[in-house]
């Protein structure tokens, strides 16, 4: 069974700017590295962070607690820099607001999932499950 | 006392419903992780509505602006650690899913409180919806 990536693996350059602008931007390099299947799921997530960015109130949680700009960002820096990975990941099952202020993305692959919580805070949680149970951890602070 | 004396205890079988945003379901996919982390509503623990309420009800508590689905979870399926204290007739908490437990410093107490989730979201069944919120729509903080 593939492992996750791990935690400073998906870190690195993650609170870089994004410099995400359009589809073409590297389209070739993309589809070198992932099927097309995967290279549509990960762009339409792209595509989706993009929308948040210009219009963050779809984020806002049910009580009212909004998603910074820098949060957004980051999540857009971090599934466009894994999109471009050499490790193959696959993409995103889900990317949802955490309902904190955060951004929470989570991967699947058979009975393994993980996930990466990018925190209201700055700081960013990594949790992995395998058929269910909570096997690693790991917390920047 | 006289008061809590009026409340229904738990019975074993009891259903009870948890509110589910929108954004946290797409089926088939299943639910996000992030519909069982409490958020800054939940000082006192996580919210649940007992069965008697009926789904359509236990969705309208949510702002009048979103739409959510309604998961169902049987007494019995609670996970070992948890326990179900019942505040009225119509409501009842888990008290050690609060707010506070999930933005606690310490490791293993967030951890605890994603297995709890990811349990409670895998044990969720007979999901129904999208209703309306007819709840008040909280100010942007």
């Amino acid at each position: 069974m593939a492992l996750a990536p791990s935690y400073s693996e998906l870190m690195i350059g993650s609170r870089t700017r994004s410099v995400v602008t359009t589809r073409a931007a590297d389209d070739r390099s993309l589809s070198t590295r992932q099927s097309l299947s995967e290279e549509k799921v990960w762009q339409k997530w792209i595509d989706e962070l993009l929308r948040w960015r210009e219009n963050p109130a779809i984020l806002e949680s049910d009580e009212g607690v909004a998603t910074s700009p820098v949060t957004i960002e980051s999540a857009i820096a971090m599934v466009w820099r894994l999109s471009k990975s050499d490790t193959p990941t696959p993409a995103p099952a889900a990317i949802v607001p955490d309902g904190d202020g955060g951004i929470a993305i989570h991967f699947r692959r058979g009975e393994l999932e993980w996930s990466v919580e990018l925190l209201a805070s700055g700081h960013a949680e990594m949790y992995t499950f395998a058929k269910g149970v909570l096997i690693s951890s790991d917390h920047l602070v | 006392m006289a008061e809590n004396s009026a409340i229904n205890p738990i019975l074993e079988d009891e259903v009870f419903y948890r509110r589910i945003s929108q954004v946290y379901y797409k089926p088939p996919s299943g639910i996000d992780r992030e519909a069982f982390l409490p958020t800054s509503a939940d000082t006192n623990g996580l919210s649940l509505s007992r069965g008697h309420v009926g789904q359509q009800k236990a969705a309208e508590s949510g702002r009048c602006d979103r739409e959510f689905y309604v998961g169902e979870i049987r007494a019995r399926d609670f996970p070992a650690g948890l326990s179900i204290v019942p505040d009225s007739n119509d409501h009842a908490l888990i008290p050690e899913m609060t707010y506070a437990a999930r933005k606690s410093n310490d490791k293993a107490t967030k951890d605890q409180l994603r297995q709890w989730a990811e349990t409670l979201r895998r044990r969720c069944t007979n999901i129904v919806g999208p209703y309306r919120g007819r709840g008040p729509i909280p100010e942007t903080r």
